[in-house]
């Protein structure tokens, strides 16, 4: 089974094999950094609440992407907030993604091909091998959210980071999202971790919002 | 902490005393779970002397709260104080577990 930031990267990964243009945008960077410590702590590795994170269990087995969250957390003798790390960890975001690509490439889920674009510039295109893993994900989403049980802590996490990260509208259309905002609300990020990063993106939107109005109409 | 379960009515009503984080959360799951396969109508969690709940205790409540869903019991908790009752808020509980004020509203007294 895939972990949450494999997930949530996979989920962002078009049929051409581009990382979909979301996933440059400051609010699916703090999601997916969150993916990270809510995989963490869904493996009880770290402790969550509203004031702070601790580290529990440090071994996280022979993932390289969380070993590197592991190893941020550890260089701080005194416990943070949760959006203290989600802010402290933009500055790994590049290298966080480049291991969770390449640990989907290592388990044949993708492959790395070198591109051009207009024929100069270089760029790395990740397409899918045969999509088994971004359709079960998909479906996964899709069977929780038309449905009306309860779904488990993972789907509902799942769900929670792919409507953060801009990422449901690359397989439902706008009509269809309205449609199903009720349940959307009813059953994303059930789980303490995952609500608190949806706090600190709604943070971090309302701050971009005030910032874009103050640049709007200077004083 | 400290668990006590009792039963009045058909009605499991587990109280949880002290903190539920990593080290009380397997406790509390199988006290939740065990209540939900032995009730008759519903279990009732009450969090009146619950100071202190963490993302590894709050997993307790939603695996309490599918358990229920699938036996088509209900399952309820009251008295939360303000800073379970804030977790409860953040994590979208307040949504798929049905919270009381006092014990005698979930029990429907």
């Amino acid at each position: 089974m895939l972990s949450l930031h494999q997930e949530m990267l996979l989920l962002a990964v078009n049929d051409d094999g581009d990382i979909e243009f979301t996933a440059g945008t400051s609010t699916f960077r703090l999601a997916f950094v969150g993916a990270c410590l809510i995989e963490l702590a869904l493996k009880d590795k770290i402790e969550v609440d509203p004031e702070e994170v601790r580290v529990i269990s440090r071994d996280v087995d022979n993932d390289a992407t969380l070993n590197l969250v592991m190893k941020r957390l550890c260089e701080h003798s005194t416990p943070q907030r949760l959006g203290f790390w989600l802010s402290h960890l933009q500055a790994d975001v590049q290298e966080i993604t480049r291991l969770t690509l390449m640990s989907l490439c290592d388990q044949g889920i993708l492959k790395s091909e070198e591109s051009r674009f207009l024929w100069v510039l270089s760029s790395r295109k990740y397409p899918v091998i045969d999509g088994t893993e971004q359709k079960e994900a998909k479906l996964r989403i899709m069977e929780t959210l038309l449905g009306d049980s309860i779904p488990s802590t993972e789907d509902s996490v799942l769900i929670g980071l792919a409507r953060a990260g801009g990422l449901l509208e690359a397989f439902l259309s706008r009509k269809e999202i309205v449609r199903l905002e009720g349940r959307l609300e009813q059953v994303s990020n059930l789980e303490l971790t995952a609500g608190l990063v949806e706090l600190a993106i709604q943070e971090e939107q309302e701050a971009i919002a005030r910032a874009m109005l103050v640049s709007s109409y200077p004083i | 902490m400290e668990i006590t379960k009792k039963e009045q009515g058909g009605i499991i009503v587990i109280s949880f005393c002290g903190r539920l984080g990593f080290d009380e959360a397997s406790e509390a799951q199988a006290v939740i779970e065990s209540a939900i396969s032995e009730c008759q109508s519903g279990v009732v969690v009450d969090c009146g002397s619950l100071d202190y709940v963490s993302s590894a205790g709050l997993r307790a409540f939603l695996v309490g709260a599918k358990a229920a869903e699938t036996k088509g019991v209900s399952f309820r908790a009251c008295a939360l104080d303000e800073n379970v009752e804030s977790v409860f808020t953040i994590s979208g509980f307040d949504r798929i577990i049905s919270l009381h004020a006092t014990l005698e509203d979930a029990l429907g007294q």
